[in-house]
Protein backbone atom coordinates (compact mmCIF):
# COMPACT_ATOMS: atom_id res chain seq x y z
CA UNK A 1 0.00 0.00 0.00
CA UNK A 2 1.42 3.74 -1.07
CA UNK A 3 -0.45 6.65 1.33
CA UNK A 4 -0.91 9.59 -0.99
CA UNK A 5 2.33 10.69 0.76
CA UNK A 6 4.45 8.40 -1.24
CA UNK A 7 5.26 6.58 1.51
CA UNK A 8 4.77 2.52 1.55
CA UNK A 9 3.19 1.49 4.43
CA UNK A 10 1.09 -1.84 5.80
CA UNK A 11 -1.53 -1.29 7.56
CA UNK A 12 -2.64 -4.32 9.18
CA UNK A 13 0.88 -4.14 11.16
CA UNK A 14 -0.62 -1.41 13.45
CA UNK A 15 -3.78 -3.39 13.16
CA UNK A 16 -1.88 -6.43 14.51
CA UNK A 17 -0.15 -4.47 16.98
CA UNK A 18 -3.22 -3.23 18.77
CA UNK A 19 -4.53 -6.83 18.84
CA UNK A 20 -1.38 -7.84 20.93
CA UNK A 21 -0.87 -5.29 23.93
CA UNK A 22 -4.11 -2.45 22.75
CA UNK A 23 -4.19 1.11 22.10
CA UNK A 24 -1.45 2.67 24.66
CA UNK A 25 0.90 -0.16 23.42
CA UNK A 26 0.46 0.67 19.92
CA UNK A 27 0.79 4.37 20.82
CA UNK A 28 4.18 4.07 22.61
CA UNK A 29 5.58 1.83 19.83
CA UNK A 30 4.66 4.20 17.57
CA UNK A 31 6.83 7.24 19.45
CA UNK A 32 9.55 5.28 20.42
CA UNK A 33 9.57 3.99 16.19
CA UNK A 34 9.66 8.40 15.89
CA UNK A 35 11.93 8.72 17.78
CA UNK A 36 14.51 6.01 17.39
CA UNK A 37 15.00 6.24 13.36
CA UNK A 38 16.24 9.12 13.49
CA UNK A 39 18.93 8.60 15.98
CA UNK A 40 19.76 5.34 14.76
CA UNK A 41 20.39 6.74 10.90
CA UNK A 42 22.48 9.61 12.28
CA UNK A 43 24.25 6.45 14.30
CA UNK A 44 24.45 4.95 10.34
CA UNK A 45 25.89 7.64 8.77
CA UNK A 46 28.37 8.39 11.26
CA UNK A 47 29.82 4.82 11.07
CA UNK A 48 29.50 5.05 7.31
CA UNK A 49 32.02 8.19 7.63
CA UNK A 50 34.31 6.37 9.38
CA UNK A 51 34.07 3.14 7.49
CA UNK A 52 32.70 1.14 10.16
CA UNK A 53 30.82 -1.40 7.76
CA UNK A 54 30.05 -3.78 10.89
CA UNK A 55 28.36 -1.45 12.79
CA UNK A 56 26.31 0.15 9.88
CA UNK A 57 25.23 -3.31 8.91
CA UNK A 58 23.66 -3.79 12.82
CA UNK A 59 22.59 -0.64 13.18
CA UNK A 60 20.30 -1.78 9.47
CA UNK A 61 19.79 -4.69 11.41
CA UNK A 62 17.87 -3.41 13.95
CA UNK A 63 16.00 -1.10 12.24
CA UNK A 64 15.00 -3.58 9.86
CA UNK A 65 13.55 -5.30 12.91
CA UNK A 66 11.56 -2.25 13.97
CA UNK A 67 10.26 -1.04 10.50
CA UNK A 68 8.92 -4.82 9.88
CA UNK A 69 6.69 -4.67 13.32
CA UNK A 70 4.98 -1.35 12.60
CA UNK A 71 4.39 -2.00 8.74
CA UNK A 72 7.15 0.39 7.21
CA UNK A 73 7.12 -1.74 3.89
CA UNK A 74 9.05 0.77 1.93
CA UNK A 75 11.28 1.08 4.83
CA UNK A 76 11.92 -2.10 5.73
CA UNK A 77 13.07 -2.75 2.32
CA UNK A 78 15.84 -0.05 2.18
CA UNK A 79 17.03 -1.23 5.46
CA UNK A 80 17.33 -4.72 4.37
CA UNK A 81 19.23 -3.78 1.23
CA UNK A 82 21.30 -1.29 2.99
CA UNK A 83 21.91 -4.17 5.62
CA UNK A 84 23.03 -6.57 2.56
CA UNK A 85 25.43 -3.99 1.11
CA UNK A 86 27.05 -3.36 4.70
CA UNK A 87 27.46 -7.07 4.85
CA UNK A 88 28.99 -7.10 1.29
CA UNK A 89 31.01 -3.89 1.91
CA UNK A 90 29.56 -1.64 -0.85
CA UNK A 91 30.04 1.89 0.45
CA UNK A 92 29.57 3.28 -2.68
CA UNK A 93 25.74 2.04 -2.57
CA UNK A 94 25.31 2.37 1.22
CA UNK A 95 26.08 6.37 0.58
CA UNK A 96 23.76 6.33 -2.41
CA UNK A 97 20.90 4.50 0.10
CA UNK A 98 21.37 6.51 3.15
CA UNK A 99 19.93 9.89 1.88
CA UNK A 100 16.86 7.74 0.46
CA UNK A 101 15.95 6.10 3.80
CA UNK A 102 15.53 9.81 5.52
CA UNK A 103 13.54 10.60 2.69
CA UNK A 104 11.80 7.63 2.79
CA UNK A 105 11.33 8.14 6.78
CA UNK A 106 9.75 11.43 6.11
CA UNK A 107 6.92 10.33 4.56
CA UNK A 108 6.58 7.44 7.19
CA UNK A 109 6.73 9.34 9.82
CA UNK A 110 3.74 11.50 7.81
CA UNK A 111 1.41 8.02 7.65
CA UNK A 112 2.17 7.50 11.57
CA UNK A 113 1.84 10.83 12.80
CA UNK A 114 -1.66 10.73 11.27
CA UNK A 115 -2.48 7.19 12.66
CA UNK A 116 -1.44 8.63 16.25
CA UNK A 117 -3.71 11.35 15.85
CA UNK A 118 -6.39 9.32 14.40
CA UNK A 119 -5.96 6.55 17.75
CA UNK A 120 -5.81 9.50 20.15
CA UNK A 121 -8.89 11.38 18.89
CA UNK A 122 -10.77 8.17 18.61
CA UNK A 123 -9.75 7.18 22.32
CA UNK B 1 5.19 -18.13 37.25
CA UNK B 2 7.74 -18.04 34.45
CA UNK B 3 10.44 -16.02 34.14
CA UNK B 4 11.83 -15.22 30.91
CA UNK B 5 14.80 -13.58 29.42
CA UNK B 6 14.29 -11.63 26.33
CA UNK B 7 17.10 -11.41 23.44
CA UNK B 8 16.45 -8.85 21.75
CA UNK B 9 18.40 -5.59 20.13
CA UNK B 10 15.82 -4.12 18.23
CA UNK B 11 13.82 -1.75 20.83
CA UNK B 12 10.18 -1.51 19.33
CA UNK B 13 10.55 -5.41 18.52
CA UNK B 14 12.02 -6.28 22.67
CA UNK B 15 9.01 -4.07 23.53
CA UNK B 16 6.31 -5.51 21.76
CA UNK B 17 7.35 -9.31 23.05
CA UNK B 18 7.93 -8.32 26.32
CA UNK B 19 4.15 -6.63 26.35
CA UNK B 20 2.84 -9.86 24.91
CA UNK B 21 4.66 -12.42 27.31
CA UNK B 22 3.72 -10.18 30.33
CA UNK B 23 0.14 -9.96 29.27
CA UNK B 24 0.46 -14.25 29.03
CA UNK B 25 1.20 -14.11 32.69
CA UNK B 26 5.10 -13.95 32.46
CA UNK B 27 7.77 -12.54 34.18
CA UNK B 28 10.11 -10.61 31.79
CA UNK B 29 13.14 -8.83 31.73
CA UNK B 30 14.17 -7.67 28.15
CA UNK B 31 17.99 -6.81 27.18
CA UNK B 32 19.81 -5.37 24.26
CA UNK B 33 22.80 -8.06 23.25
CA UNK B 34 23.84 -11.55 23.99
CA UNK B 35 26.76 -10.45 26.47
CA UNK B 36 23.85 -8.81 29.10
CA UNK B 37 21.96 -11.50 28.62
CA UNK B 38 25.27 -13.69 30.09
CA UNK B 39 25.57 -11.23 32.71
CA UNK B 40 21.64 -11.83 33.45
CA UNK B 41 21.69 -15.44 33.98
CA UNK B 42 24.74 -15.32 36.06
CA UNK B 43 22.82 -12.98 38.40
CA UNK B 44 19.05 -14.39 38.30
CA UNK B 45 17.01 -17.94 37.65
CA UNK B 46 14.97 -18.23 34.04
CA UNK B 47 12.78 -20.17 32.40
CA UNK B 48 13.59 -19.42 29.25
CA UNK B 49 15.33 -17.56 26.93
CA UNK B 50 14.03 -16.02 23.99
CA UNK B 51 16.97 -14.62 21.73
CA UNK B 52 17.28 -12.92 18.57
CA UNK B 53 19.91 -14.38 16.32
CA UNK B 54 21.81 -11.36 14.78
CA UNK B 55 22.50 -9.14 17.38
CA UNK B 56 25.85 -7.24 17.91
CA UNK B 57 28.82 -7.85 20.04
CA UNK B 58 26.91 -11.53 20.78
CA UNK B 59 24.38 -13.10 18.87
CA UNK B 60 22.16 -15.57 19.09
CA UNK B 61 24.19 -18.46 18.16
CA UNK B 62 26.91 -17.47 20.45
CA UNK B 63 24.63 -16.91 23.35
CA UNK B 64 23.51 -20.72 22.85
CA UNK B 65 27.34 -21.76 22.94
CA UNK B 66 28.03 -19.70 26.07
CA UNK B 67 25.23 -21.73 27.60
CA UNK B 68 25.62 -24.63 26.56
CA UNK B 69 29.21 -24.67 28.49
CA UNK B 70 27.40 -24.26 31.79
CA UNK B 71 25.87 -26.95 33.90
CA UNK B 72 22.74 -25.60 34.40
CA UNK B 73 21.60 -23.01 32.22
CA UNK B 74 17.79 -21.86 30.47
CA UNK B 75 16.64 -23.52 27.59
CA UNK B 76 17.02 -21.23 24.96
CA UNK B 77 14.82 -20.39 22.27
CA UNK B 78 15.17 -18.87 19.17
CA UNK B 79 13.59 -16.24 17.33
CA UNK B 80 14.49 -16.35 13.64
CA UNK B 81 13.75 -14.21 10.34
CA UNK B 82 14.32 -15.19 6.58
CA UNK B 83 18.10 -15.22 5.66
CA UNK B 84 18.83 -16.72 9.52
CA UNK B 85 18.49 -20.40 8.40
CA UNK B 86 22.38 -21.43 8.39
CA UNK B 87 22.80 -19.61 11.58
CA UNK B 88 19.47 -20.86 13.61
CA UNK B 89 20.34 -24.50 12.16
CA UNK B 90 23.86 -24.36 14.35
CA UNK B 91 22.38 -22.95 17.25
CA UNK B 92 19.86 -25.55 17.54
CA UNK B 93 22.91 -28.41 16.84
CA UNK B 94 24.33 -26.40 19.79
CA UNK B 95 21.52 -27.09 21.63
CA UNK B 96 19.09 -24.55 21.42
CA UNK B 97 15.79 -25.83 22.51
CA UNK B 98 13.05 -24.94 19.72
CA UNK B 99 12.52 -21.51 17.67
CA UNK B 100 10.08 -19.21 16.75
CA UNK B 101 9.98 -17.59 12.98
CA UNK B 102 9.22 -13.55 13.45
CA UNK B 103 6.84 -14.11 11.48
CA UNK B 104 4.30 -16.38 13.49
CA UNK B 105 5.55 -15.08 17.09
CA UNK B 106 2.06 -13.26 17.58
CA UNK B 107 0.69 -16.54 16.51
CA UNK B 108 3.36 -19.25 18.55
CA UNK B 109 5.67 -17.75 20.72
CA UNK B 110 3.30 -17.74 23.82
CA UNK B 111 2.90 -21.50 23.29
CA UNK B 112 6.44 -22.69 22.44
CA UNK B 113 7.57 -20.81 25.59
CA UNK B 114 4.68 -22.83 27.61
CA UNK B 115 5.96 -26.00 26.12
CA UNK B 116 9.33 -25.41 26.88
CA UNK B 117 9.19 -24.63 30.23
CA UNK B 118 7.02 -27.08 31.44
CA UNK B 119 9.08 -29.92 29.37
CA UNK B 120 12.08 -28.13 31.53
CA UNK B 121 10.18 -28.33 34.87
CA UNK B 122 9.81 -32.08 34.02
CA UNK B 123 13.25 -32.62 33.90
CA UNK B 124 14.01 -30.05 36.56
CA UNK B 125 11.40 -31.63 39.09
CA UNK B 126 13.07 -34.73 39.22
CA UNK B 127 16.70 -33.44 39.70
CA UNK B 128 15.07 -32.10 42.66
CA UNK B 129 13.83 -35.22 44.03
CA UNK B 130 17.42 -36.66 43.03
CA UNK B 131 19.39 -34.25 44.91
CA UNK B 132 17.88 -35.68 47.99
CA UNK B 133 17.58 -39.06 47.48
CA UNK B 134 20.85 -40.14 49.97
CA UNK B 135 20.67 -43.76 48.95
CA UNK B 136 19.36 -45.91 45.85
CA UNK B 137 19.63 -49.48 46.68
CA UNK B 138 18.37 -52.73 44.42
CA UNK B 139 18.64 -56.48 45.10
CA UNK B 140 18.74 -58.89 42.70
CA UNK B 141 18.28 -62.67 42.64
CA UNK B 142 19.59 -64.15 39.33
CA UNK B 143 19.86 -67.75 38.37
CA UNK B 144 22.95 -68.85 36.71
CA UNK B 145 22.03 -68.03 33.19
CA UNK B 146 24.80 -65.42 32.44
CA UNK B 147 21.76 -63.98 29.78
CA UNK B 148 20.57 -62.46 32.95
CA UNK B 149 23.72 -60.24 33.13
CA UNK B 150 23.29 -57.57 30.18
CA UNK B 151 19.74 -56.44 30.91
CA UNK B 152 20.53 -56.33 34.98
CA UNK B 153 23.83 -54.29 33.66
CA UNK B 154 21.70 -51.96 32.08
CA UNK B 155 19.25 -51.37 34.63
CA UNK B 156 22.20 -50.56 37.10
CA UNK B 157 23.64 -48.14 33.97
CA UNK B 158 20.70 -46.04 33.67
CA UNK B 159 20.76 -45.33 37.80
CA UNK B 160 24.24 -44.34 37.59
CA UNK B 161 23.67 -42.23 34.76
CA UNK B 162 20.46 -40.41 36.58
CA UNK B 163 22.82 -40.05 39.66
CA UNK B 164 26.45 -39.28 37.77
CA UNK B 165 25.53 -38.51 34.02
CA UNK B 166 27.89 -35.85 34.41
CA UNK B 167 30.98 -38.04 34.83
CA UNK B 168 33.37 -39.70 32.79
CA UNK B 169 31.92 -41.51 30.32
CA UNK B 170 34.52 -44.04 30.72
CA UNK B 171 33.50 -44.67 34.29
CA UNK B 172 30.42 -45.68 33.23
CA UNK B 173 32.06 -48.60 31.06
CA UNK B 174 34.94 -49.70 33.27
CA UNK B 175 32.10 -50.54 35.85
CA UNK B 176 30.19 -52.70 34.02
CA UNK B 177 33.14 -54.59 32.88
CA UNK B 178 33.58 -55.27 36.80
CA UNK B 179 30.19 -55.70 37.30
CA UNK B 180 30.30 -57.91 34.74
CA UNK B 181 33.14 -59.64 35.85
CA UNK B 182 32.01 -60.35 39.43
CA UNK B 183 28.91 -61.77 38.20
CA UNK B 184 30.42 -64.40 36.00
CA UNK B 185 32.67 -65.07 38.64
CA UNK B 186 29.62 -65.48 41.00
CA UNK B 187 28.05 -67.81 38.35
CA UNK B 188 30.86 -70.06 36.79
CA UNK B 189 33.21 -70.45 40.19
CA UNK B 190 30.57 -69.62 42.65
CA UNK B 191 27.73 -71.22 41.53
CA UNK B 192 28.47 -73.45 39.26
CA UNK B 193 32.18 -74.25 40.88
CA UNK B 194 33.71 -74.77 37.70
CA UNK B 195 37.61 -73.92 38.07
CA UNK B 196 38.74 -70.82 36.27
CA UNK B 197 41.88 -73.19 35.52
CA UNK B 198 39.74 -75.06 33.53
CA UNK B 199 40.06 -72.37 30.88
CA UNK B 200 43.56 -72.74 30.23
CA UNK B 201 42.93 -76.19 28.68
CA UNK B 202 40.53 -74.66 26.69
CA UNK B 203 37.39 -72.39 26.49
CA UNK B 204 35.12 -75.08 24.26
CA UNK B 205 35.97 -77.93 27.86
CA UNK B 206 35.41 -74.64 29.90
CA UNK B 207 31.76 -73.39 28.71
CA UNK B 208 30.77 -77.23 27.88
CA UNK B 209 31.39 -77.61 31.80
CA UNK B 210 28.84 -74.40 32.87
CA UNK B 211 26.68 -75.98 30.48
CA UNK B 212 26.03 -79.06 31.89
CA UNK B 213 26.35 -78.02 35.58
CA UNK B 214 23.36 -75.60 34.64
CA UNK B 215 21.29 -78.42 34.67
CA UNK B 216 22.85 -80.58 37.85
CA UNK B 217 22.19 -80.10 41.79
CA UNK B 218 22.97 -78.86 43.15
CA UNK B 219 24.74 -76.67 41.21
CA UNK B 220 21.67 -75.28 39.22
CA UNK B 221 19.57 -74.47 42.23
CA UNK B 222 22.26 -72.34 43.46
CA UNK B 223 21.50 -68.47 43.24
CA UNK B 224 23.50 -64.75 42.65
CA UNK B 225 22.48 -61.95 44.82
CA UNK B 226 23.45 -58.72 43.42
CA UNK B 227 22.72 -55.41 46.16
CA UNK B 228 23.52 -52.25 44.37
CA UNK B 229 24.09 -49.01 46.67
CA UNK B 230 24.15 -45.66 44.83
CA UNK B 231 25.15 -42.78 46.93
CA UNK B 232 25.71 -39.04 45.86
CA UNK B 233 29.51 -40.50 46.73
CA UNK B 234 29.67 -42.91 44.43
CA UNK B 235 28.47 -46.50 44.29
CA UNK B 236 28.78 -49.77 45.87
CA UNK B 237 28.45 -53.53 44.69
CA UNK B 238 27.56 -56.48 46.90
CA UNK B 239 27.78 -60.04 44.72
CA UNK B 240 26.98 -63.21 46.76
CA UNK B 241 27.19 -66.35 45.53
CA UNK B 242 25.90 -70.23 47.17
CA UNK B 243 28.84 -72.12 46.47
CA UNK B 244 31.19 -73.42 48.92
CA UNK B 245 33.99 -69.93 48.61
CA UNK B 246 37.52 -70.13 48.55
CA UNK B 247 40.37 -69.00 50.35
CA UNK B 248 40.92 -65.30 49.80
CA UNK B 249 44.43 -65.39 50.36
CA UNK B 250 45.00 -68.14 47.97
CA UNK B 251 44.55 -65.86 45.00
CA UNK B 252 47.41 -64.67 43.54
CA UNK B 253 47.89 -61.01 43.60
CA UNK B 254 44.95 -59.81 41.70
CA UNK B 255 46.68 -56.50 40.96
CA UNK B 256 49.85 -57.97 39.18
CA UNK B 257 49.79 -57.00 35.70
CA UNK B 258 50.90 -60.75 34.95
CA UNK B 259 47.42 -61.55 35.08
CA UNK B 260 46.79 -59.56 31.77
CA UNK B 261 48.76 -62.87 29.89
CA UNK B 262 46.54 -65.41 31.82
CA UNK B 263 43.30 -66.33 30.65
CA UNK B 264 42.22 -66.57 34.51
CA UNK B 265 42.62 -64.13 36.77
CA UNK B 266 42.08 -61.04 34.35
CA UNK B 267 38.27 -60.76 35.37
CA UNK B 268 39.69 -59.87 38.83
CA UNK B 269 42.31 -58.02 38.05
CA UNK B 270 40.19 -55.54 35.66
CA UNK B 271 37.55 -55.51 39.09
CA UNK B 272 40.36 -54.45 41.22
CA UNK B 273 41.64 -52.07 38.40
CA UNK B 274 38.47 -49.98 37.43
CA UNK B 275 37.27 -50.09 41.26
CA UNK B 276 38.58 -48.28 43.99
CA UNK B 277 37.56 -50.76 47.09
CA UNK B 278 37.72 -54.25 46.51
CA UNK B 279 37.18 -56.87 49.29
CA UNK B 280 35.87 -60.63 49.70
CA UNK B 281 34.49 -61.89 52.73
CA UNK B 282 36.32 -64.90 55.35
CA UNK B 283 34.61 -67.64 52.91
CA UNK B 284 35.21 -66.21 49.42
CA UNK B 285 31.48 -66.66 48.32
CA UNK B 286 31.25 -62.80 48.46
CA UNK B 287 32.79 -59.64 46.55
CA UNK B 288 32.21 -56.12 47.38
CA UNK B 289 33.05 -53.51 45.32
CA UNK B 290 33.45 -49.79 45.99
CA UNK B 291 34.02 -46.86 43.75
CA UNK B 292 33.61 -43.02 44.54
CA UNK B 293 32.87 -40.72 42.04
CA UNK B 294 34.34 -37.44 41.47
CA UNK B 295 32.06 -34.15 40.80
CA UNK B 296 32.97 -32.46 37.46
CA UNK B 297 35.93 -30.19 38.28
CA UNK B 298 37.07 -32.01 41.38
CA UNK B 299 39.73 -32.81 39.36
CA UNK B 300 40.86 -29.83 38.51
CA UNK B 301 40.51 -28.44 41.90
CA UNK B 302 43.02 -31.14 42.77
CA UNK B 303 45.69 -30.27 40.07
CA UNK B 304 45.78 -26.62 40.85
Amino acid sequence: MTDSSGGSYDASALQRLERMGGNKLLLELIEMFLEHVPKKLDDARNALDQSDLPLVADTMHSLKSSAGMIGATGFYRLTERAELKAREGDQVELSRLLPEMFAEFDQTKQILERERQERIESS
Amino acid sequence: MARILVVEDSELQAKVICAQLEAAGMQVLCVSDGIKALEAIDEDRFDAVVTDMIMPRVNGLQLVESLSQKRHSPPVILMTAFGNDEIAAKALAKGAASYVPKAQIEHDLVDTINNTVALQRAGDEQSRALERLIVEQALFVLENDPALIPPVISYIQSRLNERFGDADENLMVQTSIALQEALLNAIHHGNLEVSSELREQGSEIYHQQIEERREQSPYKDRRVTLKSEVSPEGYAFTITDEGPGFDPSSVPDPRDPANLERVSGRGLYLIFTFMDEVEHNDSGNEIRMIKKVAEPGDNEAEEE
